[in-house]
């Protein structure tokens, strides 16, 4: 079937809260933005098609809680992420001295293959404020440089103002794509099955199972 | 299940089992074998039913089951579009499956493909599947179901602009749906709270049902995503039963949980629509409940919005009061509430006041008084007149007020002064607090560096700073640790810094203000009067300077037109004017002690003493009230004698002619303010004189416990009286130095240092008649003679060898020759002696210098056989020493002496050199 050889690409996005993450999905996703707060709970994400070098792939956009207590459960989706967006916002110098602990907390619970060289980009949101930006492209530049090896890309966006957002996640997507093309896929291979051991729920006798829900 | 270990080994086999089947189930679709791929599906989600593991761990598992359903529904969609399957067969061989739990993902999965495939209408689906999910009572898959529910049909809602909206149904119906969801999810979520199980496991079970919070939670972020809700919406159909659900479940947890959900996920405009329905709301949670966090969170909010967006606030509602409102209500109805929470509450509404409705400052009083009600109504008391707090305020209200108190002092900074509450409530507060607040305030009105120009000002300013001023009521303010004694210096600077921020056009305005920051200042600590009465004076100088110069300038203006007067003193036009400025001039001078001021000023004007005096008693007159209300201004009566500032006595020993005599003619010789110009603006008040009046009153009051500073502040009195033509009171400034000298400096260093500046404040003043400047001169002297250390007697009395020789050539009775000589005499006599004590033979050489310098500006008493001789001496004395470093150093020092002296030797020959006379010398 088409749908199982299509790719997808889990991409998540992290930052604290009111840095855009929300905002930046939703203008890559649906072209649209809005100034009004909501605050997002939990994580979710949004699906995306697109054509990356003739190829057809699906983008699973997670779209995460930048307030820590509106993500009791845990952090559990972080696994099998092909890249992760790390997102700040230029007039918040706060949100960009958390930006550390997101990264670490993310490879901590990701636990990727090969931590030092995992693709991560850096957005430095809401440009459109210049005027007020309070951190620095230098003192970006900067901390993407002294994270292992590669450098971290770093680019500048407003998702009010749709600049640089589909710029941006091109970006993510074909280092994605790197990534997972790296990465031996993760092929599950079956153990033998005894066949005394399968059961279908199939039977038309009604299964114990069904009590205890 | 508590045990780590466990949970982990029956993740890892749920998570190993969901691959298996998982694996099964894609190749069934890859086959597109519909009932072999519902078959593994099902096995797969039979995983779900487990209850071996916590949420944490269960969400772990459920995410990786969500993560294979997204195939099955790939699969479903595909199968409707491309093999032309009807939905409704595969919606109807979901339901096939026996096993609950797996049915439902099942059916949930098919329901939004079914959904997507617009073959039935989507509200119909829905409506079906929350029906079918009320079979799942269990509270944790049931809350997870219902998440599963939300996800899958995330975007397959009719919300407006979907393309699901009209037949699949209408906004509202989205609405209902995600609200059933929600409420659903909810009642699951708080049965959680009184299940049975072990009392050991309580702690554990409660920490478990926190965590789950986000299934709840997430519905209502479904609500604030729908497209076709906006304030209006909100306010009607989805506040009402959020907050019925929430009020009504009873459960502190989900309660406070919720409420800051609501806070947070829907945006500022609803809760400007809402906020009388969300208010209401908090009243009635449970009393458990901690509500200020609540209503902090949503003032913090629309606080920071209305900031931005200061058209954000609708006209109709009074954000303000509605909140206020809020806050009695509860604090009425819940007796419980801590003190620190009520204080707490008024912070915020404070905050929130000061970022919608910048400006009003009635809101500030009230939340203000609020404050100070609710600490009395607890027995709480200010601390007033230095009595100690009979019960001390709980830190965490200390720290509240603090905030409380911060807040207007950011926005209003000086402003603050005009609050009568605040200064009330800052009384509550520990001195150490009170202090913190005052260097807040002072930091704040030194960061706008706005001038101090208001008396009314001043005076609440330094009133509401005593707690730095002051020494605290109970204990000693220690000189404590470095980091203590740099603090206190930091506060000193802040108190001297924000003297020098009072200024004033005006200056009878700016002399009070003088004398009301005189008064609080003077009330401070003894120790600290020396560091902020040192600013005043030189403030008060400038002042009398000021002053001085338009007293000179309205002389000079009143002395042109009496010129222009008597020349045209026939005009009629000109008799009318007079006329009207004798009326104002009595105005002015009106409850003056003589009435004849007016008449006085239209007298010559000239050097009449009781003409100056009645008008300056006038003026005076005027100011009274002020000044008996300011306690420290200056005694009424000095300004009768009217030439020296204070009754003084002269310095011990021969009295000197004192102002006494010299104040008649010179002092006592200013012209009042003349008629014109007191027309034309407000007749000046306060005298130059009268500033120095209160110079020498504050400089005496320290002096007793700082009298080194006191010697020095005098010293810089007697030059300003020096600089503005006041010789008497310069003398007099010099007098209450010279008894400060004797009578309270015992430290011979400290005299030594005294005499230097008495020398150069003398020689640099002026103005002094010669035979005042001699009896002060020779005072000096005296003194420098009188030193108990020889060495210092030596070079002191050197010293004052200069004071009878004036740089300036011309200055009356300034140059004594025989004096100077004398005075050189006796310092080599005292040398003498010295170097017969065995101290070293540098004081000669110190005093060859002197002789040099004399010799050179032509003092006719110094021989160069002198300067001669004392370099044989000195040679003499050198070579009798043994090597050592002092030797080496004095013959250097000698030899560069002797250098200069040749150099003038050389330059002999120079016709209008003064060191043709070197020719004479030798060496
Ligand atoms: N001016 C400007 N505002 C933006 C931009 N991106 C987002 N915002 C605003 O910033 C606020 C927060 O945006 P969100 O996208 O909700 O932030 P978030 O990172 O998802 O926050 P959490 O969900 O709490 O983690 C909203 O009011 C947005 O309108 C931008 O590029 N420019
Ligand atoms: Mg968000």
């Amino acid at each position: 079937m088409a749908s199982r050889r299509r790719a997808l690409l889990k991409i998540i996005i992290l930052g604290d809260s009111g840095v855009g993450k929300t905002s930046l999905m939703n203008q890559y996703v649906n072209k649209r933005f809005s100034n009004q707060y909501k605050a997002t709970i939990g994580a979710d994400f949004l699906t995306k098609d697109t054509v990356i070098d003739d190829k057809l792939v699906t983008l699973q956009i997670w779209d995460t809680a930048g307030q820590e207590r509106f993500q009791s459960l845990g952090v559990a989706f972080y696994r099998g992420a092909e890249a992760c967006v790390l997102v700040y916002d230029i007039t918040n110098p706060k949100s960009f001295e958390q930006l550390d602990s997101w990264r670490e907390e993310f490879l901590h619970q990701a636990a990727p293959m090969d931590p030092d060289n995992f693709p991560f980009v850096l957005i430095g949101n809401k440009v459109d404020r210049e005027s007020e930006r309070r951190v620095s492209r230098q003192r970006a530049l900067q901390w993407c440089k002294s994270k292992g090896s590669t450098p971290i890309s770093y680019i500048e966006t407003s998702a009010k103002e749709a600049v640089k957002v589909e710029g941006a996640f091109l970006e993510v997507v074909q280092m994605a794509l790197i990534n997972s093309a790296q990465q031996p896929p993760e092929i599950y291979v079956p153990e033998p099955i005894t066949l005394s051991q399968a059961q279908t729920p199939y039977q038309s006798q009604s299964s114990v199972d069904s009590m205890c829900c | 299940m508590e045990d780590p270990a466990a949970q982990q080994r029956a993740l890892a086999e749920g998570n190993k089992r969901v691959m298996q089947e998982a694996f099964l189930m894609k190749r069934a679709t890859d086959a597109s074998d519909t009932k072999s791929a519902f078959t593994h599906a099902g096995n797969m989600l039979k995983e779900l039913k487990t209850t071996q593991l916590s949420p944490r761990n269960y969400y772990e598992l459920y995410m990786k089951v969500l993560d294979e359903l997204r195939h099955l529904e790939d699969f479903f969609t595909s199968q409707n579009r491309q093999a032309r399957q009807p939905m409704v067969g595969l919606y109807e061989q979901a339901q096939a499956c026996t096993m609950v739990l797996p049915r439902l993902y099942l059916l949930n999965t098919v329901g939004a493909c079914y959904i997507l495939s617009q073959e039935a209408p989507a509200r119909d689906i829905l409506k079906d599947l929350l029906e079918m999910t009320k079979g799942v009572q269990h509270p944790m898959r049931g809350l997870f179901l219902r998440n599963y529910f939300s996800h899958v049909t995330r975007d397959k809602l009719p919300d407006a602009g979907s393309p699901y909206e009209g037949d699949g149904g209408s906004v509202d119906d989205s609405v209902e749906f995600v609200l059933e969801n929600f409420v659903e999810a909810n009642k699951l979520w708080v049965r959680m709270h009184g299940q049975k199980g072990p009392s050991k496991d309580k702690k554990r079970r409660e920490r478990e049902r926190k965590d789950l919070r986000l299934l709840v939670g997430t519905n209502l972020v479904r609500l604030s995503q729908l497209e076709g809700v906006d304030g209006a919406k909100y306010k009607t159909d989805i506040l009402p039963p959020i907050l019925e659900q929430v009020v009504g479940c009873k459960d502190t947890i989900a309660q406070s949980y919720l409420m800051d959900c609501l806070i947070q996920v829907f945006p500022d405009e609803f809760h400007l629509a809402s906020l009388e329905a969300f208010l209401d709301g908090v009243c009635r949670l449970k009393e458990k409940v901690r509500v200020r966090p609540v209503l902090e969170s949503l003032m913090e909010r629309i606080g920071n919005y209305v900031g931005e967006h200061p058209d954000a606030l609708p006209k109709d509602v009074d954000a303000f009061r509605l909140l206020n409102d809020c806050v009695t209500r509860l604090v009425s109805e819940r007796p419980k509430l801590e003190l620190s929470e009520i204080i707490l509450m008024q912070v915020a509404l404070l905050q929130f006041a000061s970022q919608c409705y910048p400006g009003r400052l009635e809101y500030i009083n009230h939340c203000i008084g609020v404050c100070g009600r609710a600490m009395v109504s607890r027995g709480f008391e200010p601390l007033t007149g230095g009595r100690p707090a009979r019960r001390d305020l709980p830190l965490e209200c200390i720290e509240a007020l603090l905030r409380l108190l911060s807040i207007p002092l950011k926005s209003l900074g000086l402003g603050v002064l005009s609050l009568a509450e605040y200064i009330d409530l800052l009384h509550f507060l520990p001195w150490e607090s009170q202090k913190q607040v005052s260097l807040e305030l002072l930091r704040s009105v030194l960061s706008k560096e706005s001038a101090l120009s208001d008396l009314d000002c001043v005076d609440r300013l330094l009133g509401m700073i005593a707690p730095i001023l002051k020494d605290p009521p109970n204990g000693e303010r220690g000189d404590g640790d470095a980091a203590m004694q740099a603090a206190q210096e930091e506060e000193r600077r802040l108190v001297a810094r924000v003297v020098h921020l009072m200024r004033n056009e005006d200056t009878d305005c700016y002399f009070r203000m003088l004398v009301v920051a005189r008064r609080h200042l003077g009330q401070g600590s003894p120790s600290q009067v020396q560091y902020t009465l040192v600013p005043l004076v030189f403030r008060a100088l400038g002042l009398a300077r000021t002053i001085r110069a338009a007293e000179v300038a309205d002389e000079e203006q009143a002395a042109a037109a009496e010129t222009a007067a008597a020349a045209a003193a026939a005009a009629s036009a000109a008799t009318a004017k007079a006329e009207a400025e004798a009326r104002a001039t009595a105005d002015a001078a009106e409850g003056g002690v003589n009435g004849g001021s007016g008449g006085g000023a239209d007298d010559d004007g000239d050097a009449d003493g009781d003409a100056t005096n009645g008008g300056e008693n006038g003026k005076e007159g005027e100011g009274g009230s002020d000044e008996t209300e300011a306690a420290a201004a200056p005694a009424e009566g000095d300004e009768d004698s009217g030439e020296t500032v204070a009754p003084a006595p002269a310095p011990a020993g021969e009295s000197p002619a004192t102002g006494a005599e010299g104040a008649g003619d010179d002092e006592g010789a200013f012209p009042p303010v003349p008629p014109a110009a007191a027309a034309v603006a407000r007749p000046r008040q306060f005298s130059s004189r009268k500033v120095y009046q209160f110079l020498h009153e504050i400089v005496t009051a320290m002096a007793p416990l700082h009298p080194w500073v006191s010697l020095s502040l005098f010293l810089q009195c007697a030059i300003g009286a020096d600089r503005t033509g006041f010789k008497a009171i310069a003398y007099e400034f010099f007098s209450q130095a010279f008894i400060l000298y004797e009578d309270e400096l015992s430290d011979s260093k400290a005299q030594v240092r005294a005499l230097v500046s008495m020398a150069g404040t003398l020689l640099s003043c002026e103005g002094f008649d010669p035979v005042d400047y001699d009896a002060l001169a020779t005072k000096t002297a005296q003194y420098a003679a009188k030193l108990l250390k020889k060495p210092d007697q030596c070079r002191m009395v050197t010293l004052c060898s200069h004071l009878f020789w004036s740089p300036d050539e011309a200055a009356p009775g300034r140059r004594d020759a025989r004096r100077v000589l004398e005075c050189l005499q006796r310092s080599l006599k005292i040398a003498d002696v010295c170097i017969a004590g065995g101290v070293n033979a540098q004081l000669f050489i110190e005093i060859l210098n002197h002789y040099v310098f004399f010799f050179e500006a032509d003092n006719p008493e110094i021989a160069g056989r002198y300067i001669s001789g004392l370099v044989a001496l000195i040679h003499e004395h050198v070579d009798s020493l043994d090597p050592s470093d002092a030797r080496t150093e004095m013959e250097r020092y000698l030899n560069n002496t002797l250098d200069h002296i040749r150099r003038k030797k050389e330059q002999a020959d120079l016709p209008e050199s003064l060191g043709k006379n070197f020719a004479w010398v030798t060496i």
